[in-house]
């Protein structure tokens, strides 16, 4: 019985203790942070992570965890597509992994992107019904049941990054980079099985109506 | 005979296509500012040497992003087959250019370039030209090198810690052609074409900031990019004498460019990006005082004023990109020295030079680009003298050309560019139909270009 109770303890001191992000910013590290993402990041991503060009992804208010497992799995090259390798590899590689959750939590505090552009509204409703409510016919589900019912994006524990179930913000985001992310990983350029096997089915126009909607709210 | 060495010699270059693409395997080892960022070439050209609105942003920067290389080293290499429409000379006693439909090793460049420290890089480019006197009969074609485009950079980076993006660059810039330091692609230096055939004629005139003074002059000057908005420069150009002479290393020192005290060189651009766009007006000018006479100056002093304005736009997606530069040049010739010993036949002359180029390219590996360009000036029958097969003016002296340039491109690999270029002429030296006195028309000059070019 006090076994079994210490093993328990043990567990669960690990599970909210030890899973920690990694090495936690300090007030150093976040200053550091914040010139990255002054200085190179908001070239690309533009402001706070407000980009305007779509071939880059707008982070602001984006799911901090979310963007330091992206920056990890870019660095270790475990995350391949190719604007990952082409254009992102080269900017976290040097980046101490203190950083990367310093620009995690950077991003994550900007006020969250919003739509600034409206679509067709047929296009619009379309994507809509897609994103609540999936297409069973085909057994693709609803995204919000894992992106949230305002495409918010969410976080799962356990704590720790890796293996966590780490779902982006996608409201607000461009509907051109959306759509490119859905083709790299239909093709498995981008490797993400669970997200592989519900999208594979996606049609051209199911994936532009869910992306035009998206970049809607 | 003639026909089976065409044949060898398109097939060598079918090889050299079908070489290239070959998987070797994808790379992070590129050339030496892909290894300083750790980023492919697409990150900052649309295809080299075009800059995306990074690529700009990497220039102004000083070339600073990313980790210093310990060998900070690259090269490229090009080789080619002109087929030029005639190349008979007018009189039938040989050809007009050498080694026509063969292939000809143009030859090959060395950069030192990328970061030396946060604040301080560089861009320096030695070249072995394998064709440095085109016009000269096959068997004595030679090689020669020199410094070929330099741009040396210190910058400094201010933003308000309320700011959340940069919005102040300044910097000061050394180097040794007016307009390389520029970050557009609708200026000079590294404006389209980005490479032309090494034999083929071309026109004789051609205004001062337009090449004229190409790694024969030192410039030092300031420049700032405010709010990604506004840029503004202002620099000196002097002939590149004393310490500075390196970067006219392997000139001749007869025909190049000479200037006079110091020269003043503007630009100013605005900008503005919106979703997948960018756009830029701008203009840029020179006011140069150039020796008439390279061994001789009491013989005294032109006077050049440029003055041009420019635009380019870029839509960039995935897969599509679409750009487009315009520039026009007008040039206020000052001909004081040639005037008064009778190398002009009037004190000022005018020349002015437009260009306008699209370029669409299919993920950045399948591109066609178009160019439109036309040079008109004042008729000077001294500046501009008849008299010479191929390369000589019409009787009355007229500096115009004009015509157009279509290229085909495909980056089996991103950098390495298989290109077929065909530049034909409307006008050639003022005129159409027999515009050197000799009978050749404007047309027998127009040029088909294969070329590969390497770049590591």
């Amino acid at each position: 019985m006090i076994k079994g109770f210490a093993v328990f303890v043990a567990a669960t001191t690990a599970l909210y203790c030890g899973f920690s992000r990694g090495d936690e910013p300090t007030t150093e590290t976040k200053k550091a942070a914040a010139k990255v993402a002054v200085e190179l990041c908001s070239f690309c991503h533009g402001p706070g992570g407000q980009s305007i060009s779509p071939l880059f992804p707008r982070l602001n208010g984006q799911v901090e965890q979310y963007l330091v497992a992206q920056m990890r799995a870019i660095k270790s090259k475990t995350r391949a597509d190719p604007e990952a390798s082409e254009f992102m590899w080269g900017m976290v590689r040097s980046l101490d992994d203190s950083v990367i959750i310093g620009l995690g939590e950077y991003y994550a505090k900007q006020p969250p992107m919003h739509g600034t552009s409206k679509g067709p509204a047929e296009l619009i409703e379309k994507g809509k019904g897609l994103f609540h409510n999936g297409v069973p016919s085909k057994n693709i589900r609803a995204c919000a049941d894992c992106h949230g019912e305002n495409a918010e994006g969410q976080y799962i524990y356990p704590r720790q990054i890796e293996g966590a179930s780490l779902f982006p913000r996608l409201a607000g985001q461009h509907s051109a980079y959306l759509v490119r992310q859905i083709s790299v990983i239909q093709s498995q350029l981008r490797d993400s099985p669970t997200m592989h096997g519900i999208v594979r089915q996606l049609t051209e126009d199911e994936k532009q109506a869910l992306a035009t909607y998206l970049e809607s709210i | 005979m003639r026909n089976a060495n065409l044949k060898g010699s398109w097939a060598f270059l079918l090889a050299l296509t079908f070489a290239a693409q070959l998987p070797i395997g994808k790379a992070y080892a590129l050339p030496v500012f892909a290894r300083q960022t750790g980023q492919q070439c697409i990150a900052c050209h649309i295809s080299f040497p075009e800059l995306t609105p990074y690529g700009r942003y990497f220039k102004l920067t000083g070339y600073t992003i990313g980790e210093r290389q310990w060998v900070p080293l690259a090269m490229m290499a090009q080789e080619g087959i002109t087929s030029i429409s005639n190349n008979t000379m007018p009189d039938g006693s040989g050809s007009v250019i050498n080694r026509d439909n063969n292939p000809l090793f143009a030859g090959y460049s060395i950069f030192l370039a990328g970061k030396a420290t946060d604040y301080l890089g560089a861009f320096i480019q030695y070249t072995y030209n394998n064709v440095s006197n085109p016009s000269q009969p096959a068997a004595q074609l030679k090689g020669a090198t020199a410094t070929d485009n330099t741009d040396i950079r210190a910058v400094y980076k201010y933003y308000q810690p309320s700011e959340q993006e940069l919005n102040y660059i300044y910097g000061f810039t050394l180097n040794n052609n007016p307009t390389v330091q520029d970050v557009w692609n609708s200026t000079p230096a590294f404006g389209f074409p980005f490479t032309t055939s090494p034999t083929a004629p071309t026109p004789g005139a051609a205004t001062l900031i337009d090449g004229g003074l190409a790694q024969q002059v030192a410039g030092y000057g300031v420049y700032g990019y405010f709010k990604k908005t506004l840029y503004v420069e202002f620099s000196l150009y002097q002939t590149a004498d004393g310490m500075l002479s390196w970067m006219r290393h392997g000139q001749d020192a007869n025909s190049e460019a000479r200037l006079q005290g110091v020269n003043p060189y503007y630009r100013v651009a605005l900008t503005h990006d919106w979703g997948p766009h960018s756009a830029m007006v701008g203009a840029y000018g020179i006011n140069a005082r150039v020796y008439a006479d390279n061994n001789n100056p009491s013989a005294g002093t032109n006077r050049f004023v440029d003055n041009a304005f420019d635009a380019q736009y870029q839509y960039i997606t995935n897969p599509h990109v679409v750009t487009s530069q315009f520039t026009y040049i007008y040039e206020t010739q000052h001909q004081d020295a040639n005037f008064a010993s009778g190398a002009a036949s009037y004190p000022t002359d005018v020349l002015k030079t437009w260009k306008a180029k699209v370029t669409y390219y299919y993920e950045r590996k399948y591109g066609a680009n178009f160019q439109y360009f036309d040079t008109a000036g004042s008729s000077d029958p001294l500046l501009y003298p008849a008299g010479t097969p191929v390369n000589g003016f019409t009787a009355f002296g007229s500096p115009n050309s004009r015509g157009q340039i279509y290229e085909l491109d495909y980056l089996p690999i991103q950098y390495v560019r298989l290109m077929l270029q065909y530049t034909a002429y409307n006008r050639f030296n003022g005129g159409s139909v027999n515009y050197d006195g000799f009978g050749r028309n404007a047309s027998m000059n127009n040029s088909l270009f294969l070329n590969i070019w390497f770049a590591y």
